[in-house]
């Protein structure tokens, strides 16, 4: 089981340069700058020759037996920290295999708890091995289940690990190792700022306008280029088509830059060292949220039915984006990497921070540049204002087929173009091209229904009746109302009656009894329809349309009581 | 000022109250949708768990940190009631009440079906949404989902938690058939 956004899957109006020149920079970037490999190297350089690694785990073996921990667990669980790492090397080189090494597929994250991690594979056997114990350790400390022991050496790694670099625990202070700590790492801190300073990358401490922009072109690794491209190009081509691309591209950097920004300078920890372009894809998808908010958002769901292709479906955008896609970073933010020791993988507060940011954005573009509701890009505003005004019936086709294919929910279009065709008596005149009368025709079957399901929704059953009883009489409604639900057919039939639309409500109805004779409903809806027979004005005008309802449609359910009630006032006027 | 937002739907303009009538007075006709398949269903189930998940997540790793600790010091029974809890809050919110109230979680409305009576009423009581969605679920699921299997024998496609339930499932995406 698997369900795959598809954003909103409509034809798009124009190319979306920004968003793939955005994308090729990234790849180019990707290809050409390898400073991650750089800041890779420097980073376990430095914890080398500082003996950042050696202190910090000598200090936690402290910490933890000044916490009632046994000292062989405290030397065991010591080596969850700076797992992988080189020991202190008195020439300050690195070990063998550890140059070659490269941080593969971290964002936005603390170097000390994820470098960590991923180094193993690549170095050196000694290291490799370290991270094969800590692996085990890790997962020991897992599931502690009822043992407080191991909870409590659990919470003792946590708390050493999250806080020790930004606030020195004051149990931690006061520990004889402390001091060399506290060199170790400030050596070590200085060693990375100049490193970082080198490459431009963005770290607490050096936030400035170049490393920003770099941060958001470079990438950690190939699984990360992947995932931001594939969201970009997801959200991003469909952003691009709602108006400027000056602005769009404006407002995803703006959001990229300030997510990026914020999150380094409150939220990171000193040695964070942040990169990707998550945070513009953030901004881009909170964009995306508001400009579409009326809309549907396109899914694929795979399931052993159809696993070679899978089923689409739509969800209410509303509902359906902020469970896919906002939750999961706000779960994310919350996770403070207790329960696995190791979630700081991702900096959603700098997605939500961007997020916010896109939306606000969009909120502001939308107020200056408003699109009316289900219209959801400036042009398609601007060519159904042309629309409006235009004659030519074969032009109007063929350019709501084209604004149909960007958003199949513009109903405004729907509605203009069943209005002309019915207007324009285009299915009655003889005089009338062929092909014309085909294409009115199709037309009206696609969309008179969902033209009337959405306006029988919205209360506009006046529409409903303007645009139906223009619907010639010698055609059954049921060729263009099929879709249209029960309850909808009897709404516009009540509100015909109200209206003393007689012959449209007596052909409501009467759709209402061809389609649905075994409703439970269908005799109260028959004595319904035959009591208002009874009671129709005998006008000329009535009496001509129900002799041309009956010669049209002889077999109606109706039809008898209308024959009865047309004899009955060929008799009173005689 | 912007040309766009004088753009105005004629519907718009003509919007008008309907009158209560024939159609308020009987209302819909569940009798002439289908019941939903198991496919189908499975297909709503797979994406009901795909936006519930956040949900609970959000609840239960806020508490994570808690329980563990409850864990560890020896009070089972209070950490299995808090993690009842977490759960039974978001099954609440996302299962429970949208059912109750409209037939529809987010997943089935998306692929069209809706829970109704087994007298093919719309309104569910709140006491048979319980035993349908908490009770029902968990017998099927207990059983290593033979109760979800149970539909398709069941001449209306109902479930174990529909019997529990008093309710069907029913498709109306396709819309209402003409011939039962």
């Amino acid at each position: 089981m698997l369900v795959l956004p598809l954003g909103l899957g409509t034809k798009l109006r124009r190319w979306p340069i920004v968003t793939v020149m955005i994308g090729l920079v990234w790849l180019i970037a990707f290809f050409v700058d390898h400073s991650d490999q750089r800041i890779a190297n420097g980073l376990v350089a430095s914890v080398g020759r500082t003996g950042m690694r050696d202190a910090a785990r000598r200090l936690f073996v402290e910490y933890c037996t000044s916490h009632k921990g046994k000292s062989d667990s405290c030397h065991r669980y010591a080596q969850l920290i700076w797992t992988g790492f080189p020991a202190k090397t008195p020439s300050g080189l690195l070990q063998a295999g550890a140059a070659q090494s490269k941080i593969p597929a971290y964002e936005l994250q603390p170097l000390h708890v994820q470098a960590s991690m991923q180094l193993g594979g690549l170095a050196g056997g000694g290291a490799s091995a370290e991270i094969k114990r800590a692996e085990v350790l890790r997962e020991e400390l897992r599931d502690c289940g009822s043992s407080k022991t191991c909870f409590q050496y659990k919470e003792m790694i946590w708390s050493f690990l999250g806080d020790h670099l930004d606030r020195a625990l004051p149990s931690v202070v006061h520990l004889p190792s402390f001091r060399q700590y506290d060199l170790a790492q400030h050596d070590y801190l200085n060693l990375l700022h100049r490193l970082c300073v080198a490459n431009d990358c963005l770290m607490p401490g050096q936030i400035g306008l170049k490393a920003l922009m770099l941060a958001q072109i470079r990438h950690g690794g190939v699984y990360h280029l992947l995932a931001n491209l594939f969201a970009l190009l997801l959200f991003g081509i469909y952003v691009e088509q709602r108006g400027s691309r000056l602005v769009y591209f404006g407002a995803l950097v703006a959001g990229g830059t300030i997510g990026m920004a914020a999150y380094t300078a409150f939220f990171g920890t000193q040695d964070t060292i942040v990169l990707g372009g998550s945070a513009i894809v953030s901004a881009v998808m909170g964009m995306f949220y508001v400009f579409f908010f009326n809309t549907k958002l396109r899914f694929l769901v795979w399931l052993p039915r159809k696993i070679y292709a899978g089923t689409r479906f739509s969800a209410d955008m509303r509902y359906a984006f902020p469970l896919f896609f906002l939750l999961s970073d706000i779960v994310g933010g919350l996770d403070s990497g207790f329960a696995d020791l190791a979630t700081h993988k991702v900096a959603h507060v700098a997605h939500l921070i961007a997020f916010a940011f896109g939306m606000l954005a969009a909120y502001v573009i939308g107020r200056w540049r408003a699109v009316p509701a289900p219209l959801i890009y400036e042009a398609e505003a601007r060519v159904v204002h042309d629309l409006t005004y235009t004659r030519n019936l074969p032009r109007l086709f063929s350019e709501t087929t084209r604004l149909l294919s960007w958003n199949p929910e513009n109903i405004a279009v729907r509605e203009l173009t069943c209005s002309a065709a019915l207007r324009s008596s285009v299915l009655s005149r003889q005089e009338v091209p062929q092909p014309l009368r085909h294409q009115a025709h199709v037309f009206l079957v696609e969309h008179l229904a969902t033209v009337c399901a959405v306006n029988a929704r919205q209360g506009g059953f006046r529409f409903i009746c303007q645009l139906l009883t223009r619907v010639p009489i010698w055609l059954p409604l049921s060729e263009y109302l099929g879709r249209l639900g029960a309850l909808n057919i009897l709404k516009v039939a009540d509100f015909a009656l109200g209206q003393a639309h007689m012959i449209l409500a007596f052909r409501l109805y009467d759709l209402y009894l061809m389609r649905f004779p075994l409703s439970v409903n269908a005799r109260v809806v028959e004595a319904s329809a035959a009591e208002a027979v009874a009671h129709l004005t005998s006008t000329k005008e009535t009496i001509l349309d129900v002799e041309s309802y009956l010669r049209s449609h002889p077999q109606s359910l109706l039809a008898p009581r209308l024959a009865a009630w047309l004899t009955n006032s060929d008799r009173r006027s005689a | 000022m912007n040309p766009f937002t004088q753009l105005a739907t004629v519907s718009n303009l003509l919007k008008v109250p309907p009158r209560r009538t024939l159609a308020s007075a009987l209302g819909d006709d569940f009798s002439l949708y289908g019941p939903a398949g198991f496919i189908l269903r499975w297909y709503a189930l797979t994406i009901d768990l795909v936006m519930f998940a956040p949900i609970h997540m959000l609840i239960r790793v806020s508490m994570s940190q808690y329980l563990e600790r409850l864990v560890a010091h020896g009070q089972s029974g209070r950490a299995f009631a808090w993690s009842f809890f977490a759960f039974l809050i978001p099954v609440l919110v996302y299962f429970v009440i949208p059912t109750w109230r409209s037939g529809q979680t987010l997943g089935k409305r998306i692929v069209g079906i809706r829970v109704i009576t087994a007298a093919r009423q719309p309104a569910l009581t709140l006491a048979d949404t319980l035993r349908r969605e908490v009770l029902g679920k968990a017998a099927s699921i207990a059983l290593c989902g033979a109760g979800f299997l149970l539909m398709r024998g069941s001449p209306r496609k109902r479930a174990l938690h529909d019997y529990l339930g008093k309710t069907m499932v029913i498709s109306y995406a396709a819309g209402p058939s003409p011939a039962k």
